[in-house]
């Protein structure tokens, strides 16, 4: 796993990339100064159970030191652990997650960014940026952001 | 299965079809049963090798069913066929005797359910003959390229997924799915490097251990880990010489899943429950063999014909073969 760290003002803005595993080792961003940890999450390709633990050790512990936790542009594997792992965002806010579209014209995967407090509920279906056909939802559509719904 | 006799509880003309089609052409004889109370109990008199229940019908008849032919035929051996591997299904094997669920595959075609063929046959066969391990049985092509590695040293994980990565990208497997079965992958090899291995004594010998441990493995610890593709399913298998799991600790792990909770972690990382409660969420079919004490081989399949959408839409199976 990768990140990089960006102080703006009390923010600081942690964008991780690459899978979340036994190796992955948040203690740096813990060092980071600012209150609020907003940390973009688009990039995260994949995580394991060990994983999953490292990141509740480090959700607890930016808690224990009284900063504010926001996820942002949650990687569909992270939804996933949303929707799946108890207090998986902590005390923390889910601003936005990536939701998984497809484009049976021209063969197209594609993430698009879903702001989660402005969504009632996913699009089924948005225009593919390529071929200009429709992109459809890949996801369970009922259940993308049950996270939402308490538990997380 | 030749000569087997078969019996289908339903009141689905279709699923009787679907099913007597496939076992009939294993060589099964077929025989049909409706839900009352009366013919289930006269069925149990009869001599059969193997029952199969449709759950999609009255919730209260199909437990009825199930929970009777468990008290009244123990011998029996039972598979139940559903749409969704949870509800009053989750009940039945979490709370009862039940073993075995074959899916309906909803996502294959949008009319009509559909029960895959070699699923089928396969899972009856096994049923039958108690000859429970192996993965090729479950690609439903012969000649395939079946890739194989024995891992010898708990460092080697890494290396063996990044070449089930390369299979799958190789493949042309659709991105969101490779995450999927990738993690699966991943868990499957964490539990028999780690949780599997047991000492003289009989006790766990590495899960104390932090999974980022790289270690060699003895001889009799060397984990097997398979895999294929028939163009229709993505099938691993991960085989282990210790056959440490049972019906009880299983259930335990699986327990969350099924009942579709979230799951609870333990903050110690020596635990299978957490992998195989993500496991249970992200599977088509899900087979445990464990001879007890000697020896384990888990498999998993997943959908891939249609990306995530498919997978997702593709139903779930499950089925513990545990032979004590």
């Amino acid at each position: 796993m990768k990140f990089q760290v960006e102080e703006q003002g009390g923010t600081t803005r942690v964008v991780v990339s690459g899978e979340i595993t036994e190796e992955t080792d948040f203690a740096p961003i813990l060092d980071a100064k600012g209150r609020t940890i907003l940390v973009d999450l688009g990039g995260v390709s994949r995580i394991n159970s060990c994983g999953v633990r490292e990141w509740l050790n480090f959700v607890t512990a930016l808690e224990a030191r009284g900063r504010q936790l926001i996820l942002e542009r949650c990687a569909p594997v992270i939804v996933t652990q949303l929707n799946t792992i108890y207090n998986f965002a902590g005390d923390g806010h889910v601003r936005s997650v990536l939701g998984p579209y497809y484009c049976a014209r021209c063969d197209r995967e594609d993430n698009q960014l879903i702001e989660v407090a402005k969504t009632r509920s996913v699009p089924e279906s948005i225009k593919c940026s390529s071929c200009g056909g429709q992109m459809e939802f890949e996801e369970v559509h009922d259940h993308y952001l049950g996270f939402r719904d308490g538990g997380s | 299965m030749r000569g087997a006799n078969v019996t289908v509880i339903s009141e689905n003309r279709h699923v009787v079809r679907s099913v007597t089609r496939a076992l009939v052409s294993g060589g099964a004889r077929v025989h049909t049963c409706s839900f009352g109370a009366h013919e289930v109990r006269r069925e149990i008199t009869e001599q059969r090798d193997l029952i199969l229940v449709d759950a999609d019908h009255d919730a209260f008849e199909v437990s009825n069913a199930v929970n009777e032919l468990a008290s009244l035929a123990r011998d029996r051996k039972v598979l139940v066929l559903c749409r969704e591997l949870s509800g009053t299904i989750a009940d039945l094997i979490l709370d009862g005797d039940l073993d075995h669920v074959v899916a309906k595959h909803g996502g294959v075609a949008v009319a009509r359910d559909i029960i895959d063929e070699t699923e089928l046959i396969v899972t009856c066969e096994k049923l039958i003959s108690g000859d429970i391990f192996g993965l090729e049985r479950y690609l439903s092509l012969r000649e395939l390229d079946i890739r194989e590695h024995v891992l010898d040293h708990a460092g080697k994980r890494q290396d063996v997924i990044e070449r089930f990565d390369s299979f799958l990208e190789a493949i042309d497997c659709y991105k969101g799915l490779r995450a999927v079965i990738l993690t699966v992958a991943d868990e499957l090899l964490m539990n028999a490097i780690f949780s599997a291995p047991r000492d003289d004594r009989g006790q766990p010998k590495y899960d104390h251990r932090e999974r980022s441990d790289r270690f060699p493995l003895e001889p009799n610890e060397t984990v097997t880990f398979r895999f294929g593709c028939d163009g229709r399913n993505v099938v691993m298998s991960v085989a282990d010489r210790f056959g440490s799991l049972d019906r009880e600790m299983l259930l335990e792990y699986l327990g969350a899943g099924l009942r579709q909770e979230k799951g609870k972690v333990a903050m110690k990382s020596s635990s299978a429950g957490l992998g195989l409660h993500l496991v249970i969420n992200s599977i088509t079919q899900l087979v445990f063999n464990v001879e007890v004490g000697k020896k384990t081989e888990v498999i998993a399949s997943f959908f891939v014909r249609n990306g995530i959408r498919g997978f997702r839409a593709s139903g779930q199976s499950l089925n513990l073969f545990i032979e004590s």
